[in-house]
């Protein structure tokens, strides 16, 4: 009996070591397709995102829900990577304003099929504005299209927004990423993705992957006459561990990231494989302090916090330099001549100091700031503490879950936190949401009449050299006065395989590449 | 035995009863408001309390965990949160991934610990068991992050053996999977391989100086033959029970490496629920971890009666 046990041992050891001992055949088999459309054309192309949380597009909230919208699904006016409007890439082929820029009238291309093979008409636009802009569906866009009259369809290419007051950015508007056009005969927004995008999703699981193919009737067309997308289809693995998805990406089992953490990207930039691409955002992680209440109410301490910061140090502690000094306003560089130039705010203790003397807090001042847990901002929080001991501000740092933070007792109630702010096409959001008195998000608290007038009036203004010269006052006032400190703005980063080409990274807007022309090079 | 089977199997029932009422509690104090998660961070407030209606969020405690707990014994593991979806399917297709790498680690670190055990025990205190002390230690102390992401820079990417990533499709068959698990299988063999290598040393020796074993030596069998006959069916006993808990380690507790190699495993699974606050994933994933640590425990003990007569129980 127990030499029968040795035998059966030493017939696993040796299964064991054989199944050790055999290297893998090169799992990724590139299939050619039978008949390519040109050399351009083929290829799946792999990727990894952390899950996603929404996948219907009036719930989108995080960088994973847009970036898989936005391959089954398309926009009624494309904003391209130097952020302008792009007719040739949108679902509307041209449109037309009135003076007052109330009256939006948009034209449809005719014959766009959904995937399931229905044709898109103005209605399908009707009613995608129509939801996100009605309450009671409660989309985070409801705020964004509260100006909006009413939206009429005169023929089924035709689409007229009439607007209540007049909004020259209203281009920019309606290229917010919830405002993918979808499917008004769709029953479930949430497991039908029914869209007009280059790829259709072919199979879904929310802890897994997505996997989307080829749309057979897509309607664009490269310089060539040639159908767009090159590629025939996209896999989107859901991988949460960044080093994971790095290692992936070095190891050839992806072919491509949307959003590369800093500390990695030496390693990348070293191999002979990999791309890496980079460029300025507005996108930013706001200090802001509750100016309403609590120690911060006093403009002075605001000016001592702000006048006791080193941004630079910041900006090279936290993400190791991939970003851009700010100067404590929401308007970043990435905005053109909106931004106002003015030279980095040097820091001055004794300023800083003396301020909080007058203020009362001479024998210093403990803060507690509330931290979400996911980088960078545990960093920015302990590299700030740290500057602030040098001024006498005895800071806590308390670190909570993103959901924690976000949730309604977090972000909007809290004394001090970190808000991370994505990246909006033109300068007006920020203002209307975080900054004039009664905006829906206005975390800090801070009511300057001053800066809600400029603010107001900017948002009217017609004239380019008149909107300019208020959006520069309004910075004024932020670097003055303000209720936040915003140290840096980052670089966008992206990581591909160096095969992967036509890849174009855009300024300003979020992490999203135009996927349809971005081909394999053989 | 029939009748100590029937009593273990009540026991079981009795722990995955207390399980159950223990993972519904801890999930009721999860942080984070699960409507809020599944609309995002800017719903709107009417939006989140339909939400929680429709989910039965409202419902006293005690009639969610009945609904939950009735539901879950019919077979009906309730919906994904956030998909939607059916979790039974998804839950048994990532039971049946770990239970693939839990097999291969196992072909890997039982044989090979125990041949180490037992080359230390007989090799005591000198060169060969110091080494194989010394190194199998060191590896247990490994964090699974660390040696896992120091095997795929040398054997995935310097080498380029393996893949870096096991992000396998879940539909794919074991054969299909293979070159994608040997990475993490190795990664958790190097932690296991210790443990059965240790439990096999010390059991080894315990029984070397034991006097049957010296009885059989005097009586003038071969080293061989006393080592096998004699030796082994006894100290290999206290590996039988290391190896059973590993098994529930294996098929529940791999969070890191899964994590590292983005394997699709129970363990992945899990995180993702509480992550996302997918209740019916985090209860329906506790339960199985639970129910297989009780088995493997049960088998563990059969197996432990079956080597060792004497403390067989309840004939």
């Amino acid at each position: 009996m127990f030499k029968k046990t040795l035998f059966l041992l030493a017939v696993i050891l040796m299964a064991g070591m054989l199944v050790v001992s055999c290297a893998p055949d090169d799992p990724v088999v590139d299939e050619e397709p039978e008949e390519a459309i040109s050399e351009k054309h083929g290829g799946v192309l792999r990727t990894a995102t952390y899950a996603p949380g929404n996948t219907d597009p009036a719930f989108f909230g995080t960088v994973p829900d847009e970036h898989i919208g936005r391959q089954w699904g398309e926009f009624l006016v494309f904003i391209d990577e130097g952020n302008e409007p792009d007719p040739d890439r949108s679902l509307a082929e041209s449109w037309e304003v009135d003076e007052e820029a109330r009256v939006w009238t948009f034209n449809l291309r005719e014959g766009i099929l959904f995937h399931d093979g229905k044709e898109l008409t103005s209605r399908d636009v009707q009613f995608t504005f129509d939801r996100l802009r009605d309450p009671d569906v409660g989309a985070a866009t409801v705020t964004t299209y509260a100006n909006i009259n009413e939206i009429s369809t005169p023929d089924d290419y035709t689409v007229v927004f009439e607007l209540e007051d007049s909004n020259v950015d209203f281009l920019f508007d309606i290229f917010d990423y919830h405002a993918i056009i979808v499917d008004a005969d769709n029953d479930n927004f949430a497991t039908n993705l029914n869209g007009t995008g280059p790829f259709m999703v072919e199979s879904y699981s929310p802890e897994d992957r997505i996997v989307l193919t080829r749309n057979p009737d897509y309607w664009m067309n490269d310089a060539d006459g040639n159908q767009l997308p090159y590629l025939d289809g996209l896999e989107i693995i859901f991988l949460s561990e960044s080093s994971a998805q790095i290692e992936a990406l070095r190891g050839g089992q992806i072919d491509y990231l949307i959003y590369l953490p800093t500390e990695f990207i030496p390693l990348l930039e070293e191999d002979p494989g990999i791309e890496v691409y980079q460029t300025p955002s507005n996108t930013s992680y706001v200090l802001r302090m509750r100016s309403d209440e609590g120690p911060a109410s006093d403009v002075r301490v605001r000016q001592a916090l702000k006048a006791g910061t080193d941004r630079s140090a910041i900006l090279d502690g936290a993400i190791d330099g991939y970003g851009t000094v700010a100067r404590d306003t929401p308007i970043g560089p990435a905005y053109g001549d909106f931004y106002l130039d003015v030279p980095e705010l040097e820091r001055d203790v004794e300023k800083a100091v003396e301020l909080l003397e007058e203020a009362g807090y001479g024998d210093g001042l403990d803060i507690t700031i509330t931290t979400q847990e996911s980088s960078p901002v545990p960093a920015i929080a302990t590299i700030w503490k740290e500057q602030m001991a040098e001024i006498g501000v005895n800071v806590d740092i308390q670190l909570v879950p993103s959901d924690v933070y976000y949730s309604p007792e977090g972000w909007l109630e809290v004394p001090f936190g970190i808000t991370d702010w994505g990246a909006r096409s033109y300068p007006q959001p920020y203002l209307d949401l975080a900054y004039v008195c009664d905006g829906q998000w206005n975390e800090s608290h801070w009511c300057d009449p001053e800066l809600d007038e400029l603010a107001a009036a900017a948002a009217r203004e017609m004239d380019h050299d008149e909107r300019v010269r208020l959006y520069h006052e309004i910075q004024e006032i932020f670097i003055e006065r303000g209720p936040i400190i915003i140290p840096f703005f980052i670089n966008n980063l992206w990581g591909a395989s160096s095969d992967l080409k036509g890849l174009n990274p855009p300024i300003t807007l979020g992490t999203a590449m135009d996927l349809r022309v971005v081909y394999f090079e053989r | 035995m029939g009748p100590y089977l029937i009593r273990r199997f009540g026991f079981i029932l009795l722990t995955l009863f207390l399980a159950s009422l223990i993972i519904f509690s801890i999930t009721q104090f999860l942080p984070g408001d699960i409507a809020q998660v599944i609309l995002g961070q800017f719903a709107t407030e009417a939006a989140i309390a339909n939400l929680r209606e429709e989910l039965g969020l409202n419902d006293p405690l005690h009639m969610q965990y009945l609904n939950w707990a009735g539901n879950f014994i019919r077979g009906d593991w309730g919906d994904s949160l956030v998909s939607r979806t059916p979790v039974r399917p998804i839950v048994t297709q990532r039971l049946v991934n770990s239970a693939m790498l839990a097999g291969l680690a196992l072909l890997i670190y039982v044989p090979l610990g125990i041949i180490l055990g037992v080359i230390a025990a007989l090799k005591r205190d000198k060169l060969p068991d110091q080494l194989i002390t010394g190194v199998s230690m060191a590896f247990v102390g490994l964090p699974e992050f660390v040696s896992g992401l120091l095997l795929i820079s040398f054997l995935a990417i310097g080498l380029g053996w393996f893949p870096a990533n096991s992000s396998i499709d879940p539909d794919s068959t074991f054969l299909e999977s293979l070159p994608y698990l040997i990475l993490p299988a190795i990664t958790v063999s190097l932690t296991g391989l210790g443990y059965i290598a240790r439990m096999t040393r010390s059991g080894t020796i315990d029984v070397l100086r034991a006097d049957y074993v010296r009885a059989a030596e005097l009586k003038g069998l071969s080293g061989r033959s006393v080592l096998i006959r004699h030796v082994l069916r006894n100290s290999l006993l206290p590996t039988v029970t290391v190896v059973a808990m590993g098994i529930g380690w294996l098929l529940g507790g791999l969070i890191v490496t899964e994590a590292v190699y983005g394997y699709p495993g129970l363990g992945r699974l899990l995180v993702y629920g509480i992550q996302r606050q997918d209740l019916p994933i985090i209860q329906a994933g506790s339960m199985i971890v639970v129910a297989v640590y009780s088995l493997s425990n049960l088998a563990a003990d059969i197996l432990y009666g079956l080597l060792n007569p004497r403390i067989r129980v309840g004939k």
